[in-house]
């Protein structure tokens, strides 16, 4: 027995199985190692085939045979199946030993399967890129946890300090960590014992409750916006009371000059005393802004930002 | 040593919820978000039977949150026989008796429904709270929440800017130009459970009967808080009439009828209250002044009167700049004269309407927008209205006064 190829038909084997397939569909020619079909367009590259262990080339032999007696039989399949050979021999378009190849349509499983393994691929390359993505965040979220894990590492040993910002040292340099058991002992000692209602349930709910209000008007009164506000106002103190000051004179001497060259009646004397009434808000007046200049001199209004 | 604990205390009727919940929000946000605070902290929530019943289930996720919610029995009776806001702080009073905080070690920071907290406010409260020496601090209230450029709420700029001179009179003896705020004070928890907040009947001003005791039995030991509060103003001109309303009949309850209270404070007080009233009457002699050609006057106040001017204009000028850093949009100088014009008229009508009508314990602002103005800045919450009283803070100094005389 001779054979061009190893997936060259056993002698006697209909020129057309296409495995399965339609006998009247449109299959390989198989009448030489020439195609005389255009080659099926893959664009997958051919993979040069190894060698083959003739035992191995036996059993296709069998297999074939198997196939061809239940095809025969009338057991032929109109689809492709796991036990029907995938394409026909010797059309597969593989190059021979002797560098030729044999065109031809790849089956239609073939194709499914290509397909399969591009998609899979596809997804594969779609999951990398993901995954790039996703440790890329997971790194962003350590390093906010490891920021955070520092702050709470300060505010506890603040706490622990009792308002010293100090972190304490365990002696060779390195300050001792918040889980620690000296840490632990010192948290409770310091803290003391739980108030009606502070329960670390309630720290939960109300973490929850911060994280649940993101966006709300309040969460732009910060610390830095209000020393702003009074850095302006207090930059303003001295010009205000100059202009004040200078205003009210100048007023004061534009009023003064209407009443003097203004003509002079004789009012009734309920009419004379009305003016009165005028004076009667003029020492809360001086008083306020007495005190408003005062309390903005004397106080120094702005506190730490916070860390 | 251990840090103080600070009660932050929101008591109100509580039907303005959704107003309430941002309050508390903003407390467990803050304290979140702002390190090193040298207190721990409890969130209250003191309101009326009527205010639970408004959202139930609103009370129950703020309780969730950490908040204590304390409703105050419908039954409850203080011993004189106090009735409206005044009751329920009593009633606050006496659970931390019961609970054994009220101790040099626990303040309270007194909070209305619509006081919103900040950074600032937690960091201020903290170092008062952790180093000083005085009993009660008092500081300074913006009014951005929900602002809009409508008159009530431009007229509110006169009142942070006014909170300086309140400021200053509280921390000098005797208070002479009568300042104090029924909210954003903190005060030592031991220190008002002794004076308490009952009195005989409906005291409209608790906040300054409070204060009258305070200084009464401890002297001068009020401090200045740092940080601002953050707070809303009315949404109309007839509520803000109300509101003022009930400032004044504070004042006048105080003045005739609190018991203990010395005739220098006395005389202080009612000082305060006629430089208040003598806005109504400036005006119309004004104007009389012009009919009449007739001016004398002004040779000894002529220069007082420009200083009286300047200062209500510094007052709006000034207030807008405190509060323009929180506003989303600034009104011009335009705007901010008309708007606060039609505002003072408010101010000025509101001691002579408060004599003519009478208020009561129902009486009261809501705080949840119905329906926001154009150009408001909110989370545009909805609901029905209600809500706790402010404070009697003398709100606008007076008005433009003498007169001219034609040629």
């Amino acid at each position: 027995m001779r054979r061009d190829s190893p997936r060259d038909p056993p002698e006697g084997t209909p020129p057309e199985d296409p495995g399965g397939q339609d006998p009247d569909s449109e299959g390989p020619e198989t009448d030489g190692s020439v195609p005389t079909r255009p080659r099926p367009r893959l664009v997958v590259s051919e993979p040069s085939l190894p060698p083959e262990d003739p035992l191995v080339l036996d059993e296709i032999d069998r297999i074939i045979s198997e196939l061809q007696t239940r095809r025969e039989n009338g057991t032929s399949h109109s689809s492709p199946s796991p036990w029907t050979m995938p394409y026909s021999t010797g059309a597969t378009g593989f190059p021979t030993e002797d560098g030729g190849g044999h065109a031809g349509a790849p089956s239609g499983y073939f194709e499914e399967h290509l397909e399969a393994a591009r998609t899979a691929v596809g997804r594969i390359d779609e999951q990398v890129g993901d995954l790039e993505t996703t440790s890329a965040s997971l790194r962003q979220r350590v390093a906010a946890a490891e920021s955070e894990l520092d702050r709470i590492r300060s505010e506890y040993y603040f706490v622990r300090n009792n308002g010293n910002n100090g972190v304490p040292s365990t002696g060779n340099g390195a300050p001792s960590p918040p889980w620690s058991e000296d840490g632990l002992t010192g948290s409770r000692a310091s803290a003391g014992p739980e108030e009606p209602g502070l329960t670390s349930g309630s720290f939960t709910a109300i973490r929850a409750a911060s994280a649940a209000s993101e966006g709300a008007v309040y969460e732009g009164f910060g610390v830095d916006r209000y020393n702003r506000t009074i850095d302006s106002v207090k930059a303003g103190r001295a010009r205000l009371v100059i202009l004040t000051l200078g205003l009210s004179a100048l007023i004061g001497i534009v009023l003064l000059v209407l009443v003097l060259y203004s003509p002079i009646v004789n009012p009734p004397i309920w009419v004379a005393i009305l003016p009165l009434v005028w004076i009667i808000p003029i020492p809360y007046f001086l008083l306020s802004f007495r005190g408003t200049q005062r309390v903005l001199t004397r106080n120094h209004l702005n506190l730490p930002e916070a860390k | 040593m251990r840090f103080p604990t600070v009660i932050f205390q929101v008591t109100a009727i509580g039907k303005s919820v959704r107003t309430l919940e941002e309050s508390v929000r903003s407390v467990l946000y803050w304290t979140r978000h702002t390190p090193y605070l040298r207190f721990r902290y409890l969130v209250w929530v003191v309101v009326e039977p009527e205010g639970y019943a408004t959202d139930p289930a609103l009370y129950e996720t703020l309780r969730s949150y950490g908040a204590d919610i304390w409703v105050v029995p419908r039954d409850y009776r203080t011993p004189l026989g106090t009735r409206g806001k005044a009751r329920a702080l009593q009633y606050a009073t006496e659970q931390r008796l019961r609970l054994g905080l009220s101790r040099p070690d626990v303040w309270v920071y007194h909070q209305d429904e619509e006081t919103c907290v900040g950074q600032d406010t937690l960091l201020g409260i903290s170092e008062f709270v952790s180093g000083g020496d005085k009993l009660v601090g008092a500081g300074i209230i913006l009014y951005p929440i929900d602002w809009s450029p409508i008159p009530t709420h431009v007229q509110e700029f006169t009142r942070s800017y006014d909170d300086f001179r309140v400021l200053d009179s509280l921390t000098m003896p005797g208070n002479p130009t009568a300042g104090f705020h029924g909210s954003h004070f903190v005060v030592r928890a031991d220190v008002e459970d002794s004076v308490g907040w009952d009195v005989a009947g409906y005291s409209p001003a608790e906040d300054l009967t409070f204060e009258i005791r305070i200084r009464a039995r401890y002297g001068a030991v009020f401090g200045v808080l740092k940080g601002f509060a953050y707070e809303k103003g009315a949404f109309s001109m007839r509520e803000q009439l109300r509101q003022r309303r009930r400032w004044v009949h504070g004042i006048l309850f105080a003045v005739r009828r609190f018991p203990g209270l010395s005739r220098r404070r006395r005389l202080t007080i009612a000082y305060s209250a006629a430089s208040w009233f003598s806005a109504l009457p400036s005006v119309i002699v004004l104007l009389l002044s012009v009919a009449l050609h007739y001016g004398p006057m002004l040779y000894f106040t002529s220069f007082f009167t420009g200083f009286i001017w300047i200062s209500m204009i510094t007052g709006y000028v000034e207030g807008a700049k405190l509060n323009s850093a929180y506003l989303g949009v600034s009104p011009t100088y335009f705007a901010l004269f008309w708007l606060g014009l039609a505002g003072a008229l408010v101010d000025v009508i509101a001691p002579w309407y408060a004599l003519l009508t009478r208020t009561n314990v129902n009486d009261f602002v809501r705080k949840d927008p119905v329906r926001l103005p154009e150009g408001a800045r909110s989370l545009g919450e909805t609901g029905e209205g209600g809500w706790t009283p402010s404070l009697p803070r003398r709100p606008v100094p007076s008005v433009p006064r003498p007169s001219v005389h034609s040629p």
